[in-house]
C-alpha cells in the first residue's frame, strides 16, 4: 500500500469515528486539541484503525501519540 | 413524552441469565413492551420456560392461553395514562445458549444478536450463581466459578456488547448486583464480593461512557422469590425475611419493573445509580 493510501485510509477512519471535516485531518493535527478527541474517542478510533489495516495495536504502544502523524507512524510501521 | 415513544421503538435487548427468576421476569417485562429480547441460558433451558416463550412469541395478546404466565402486569408502560392503552405489539423472545466464562460464547452469542437484530441498545447483566459456605470452608473452585461467573463474566458482556452501544451513542446497561454486597451476608463471601465489585464496575462505566449517551446502572435486589433462595434453608430464610421492614420477599417482577424502567427513556437522566430493590432491608447503606 502506498504512504498515500495508508494516509487516505486512515484520514478516513478518523473522519468517520471523531465526526470532523477531512481537511482538520493533517499529520500536524492534534487529536486533544485540533480534533477535539476525548479518550473513549482515541480508543475508538485505535479500535477502527485495526479493524481496517488489520492489524493488532498494544495499549503500550499508544504512549506518546499525540498527533495524526504519529498515528500513521505506528500504523505504518505495522504494514 | 419520551415515554410513550421509547414503548413504540422496536428495540433489542439482551438478558444474560435469562432462562429463570429475575432474569425471565425482565425478559417477559421488556417483551411486553415492545423490545426484542435475547436471553441467554447456560444450563437446558427449562421446559416451562420453552413454553412460555413459544406462548409470548405466539400470542400478541395478554392471554397465553391456559400456557403457564408469569404474572406481569400490563399497565407497566411508562407514561401510559389509565383507559387510552396503547397497543403495542409485542417482541420476540430469543434463547441463545452461552456461558458468560466463555469469551467464544459470548462472540458468538453477539454474532447472534447481531445477525437476527442488529445490535442490543439494552443489556441487563443478570447471569449469577451461589456457591454459599462460611470463608473458613470456602475452596478455591467455589470463589473463583462465583467471581468468574457473577464479576467477569459482566465484563466480558459488557467489553464486547457496549462496542456498538459507543458506536451508536445509545444504550442503557443494568447490572443486577444484590443487597449482600452493603449487608454482607454470612456464607456469600464470593457471592457479596462479586456483587460489590458490579457496584464499581457500574459507576465507573456509567462515568467512561456518559458522553456516548450510554446509561449504566445498578439494581440491588433482596430477597427475592426465585430458585436461588431454596439454598438458603428455611430457617434462615424467616430470619431474613423478619428483616425486611416490607415483611415479605420480592417477586422476580418487582425487580423487572425497576429494570424496565430504568431501561427506558423516562429514565434518561439516571446514571450510575444504584437503585436498592429490597422492601427497605438495607436502607440507608
Amino acid at each position: 500500500m502506498s504512504d498515500d493510501a495508508i494516509f487516505e485510509k486512515l484520514s478516513q477512519c478518523a473522519v468517520d469515528v471523531l465526526q470532523v471535516p477531512p481537511d482538520k485531518v493533517v499529520k500536524e493535527a492534534r487529536f486533544s486539541d485540533d480534533l477535539d478527541a476525548d479518550s473513549l474517542d482515541l480508543v475508538e478510533l485505535v479500535m477502527a484503525l485495526e479493524e481496517a489495516f488489520g492489524i493488532s495495536v498494544d495499549e503500550s504502544e499508544l504512549d506518546g501519540i499525540e498527533t495524526v502523524g504519529e498515528a500513521y507512524d505506528l500504523v505504518k510501521s505495522k504494514l | 413524552m419520551a415515554g410513550r415513544n421509547d414503548t413504540c421503538t422496536n428495540r433489542t435487548a439482551l438478558v444474560t441469565g435469562g432462562s429463570r427468576g429475575i432474569g425471565l421476569a425482565t425478559a417477559i417485562a421488556l417483551a411486553r413492551r415492545g423490545d426484542n429480547v435475547v436471553i441467554t441460558h447456560k444450563s437446558e433451558l427449562p421446559g416451562s420456560t420453552q413454553d412460555l416463550i413459544n406462548s409470548l412469541n405466539g400470542s400478541s395478546s395478554v392471554d397465553a392461553g391456559g400456557k403457564p404466565q408469569l404474572e406481569v402486569p400490563k399497565a407497566s408502560a411508562p407514561g401510559a395514562t389509565p383507559g387510552t392503552a396503547q397497543v403495542v405489539a409485542p417482541g420476540t423472545i430469543v434463547a441463545v445458549q452461552c456461558d458468560v466464562r466463555s469469551d467464544d460464547d459470548i462472540s458468538s452469542l453477539f454474532d447472534h444478536v447481531e445477525a437476527e437484530f442488529g445490535y442490543a441498545s439494552i443489556i441487563v447483566a443478570n447471569a449469577g450463581i451461589v456457591a454459599d459456605t462460611l470463608l473458613l470452608r470456602m475452596g478455591q473452585p467455589a470463589w473463583d466459578d462465583v467471581i468468574d461467573t457473577n464479576l467477569t463474566g459482566v465484563f466480558r458482556i459488557l467489553k464486547r456488547g457496549v462496542q456498538p452501544m459507543v458506536r451508536k451513542r445509545h444504550g442503557k446497561v443494568v447490572l443486577v448486583s444484590s443487597v449482600a454486597a452493603f449487608l454482607g451476608s454470612p456464607g456469600q463471601v464470593n457471592y457479596a464480593s462479586a456483587k460489590a465489585g458490579l457496584v464499581g464496575m457500574g459507576r465507573s462505566l456509567a462515568r467512561e461512557l456518559a458522553g456516548r449517551n450510554i446509561n449504566v446502572n445498578i439494581v440491588a435486589p433482596g430477597i427475592v422469590n426465585t430458585g436461588m433462595i431454596s439454598a438458603l434453608g428455611e430457617a434462615k430464610l424467616k430470619q431474613l425475611v423478619g428483616s425486611i421492614p416490607l415483611g415479605r420477599m420480592a417477586s422476580p417482577e418487582e425487580i423487572a419493573h425497576v429494570i424496565a424502567f430504568l431501561t427506558s427513556d423516562d429514565a434518561s437522566y439516571v446514571t450510575g445509580a444504584v437503585i436498592p430493590v429490597d422492601g427497605g432491608m438495607a436502607m440507608g447503606l
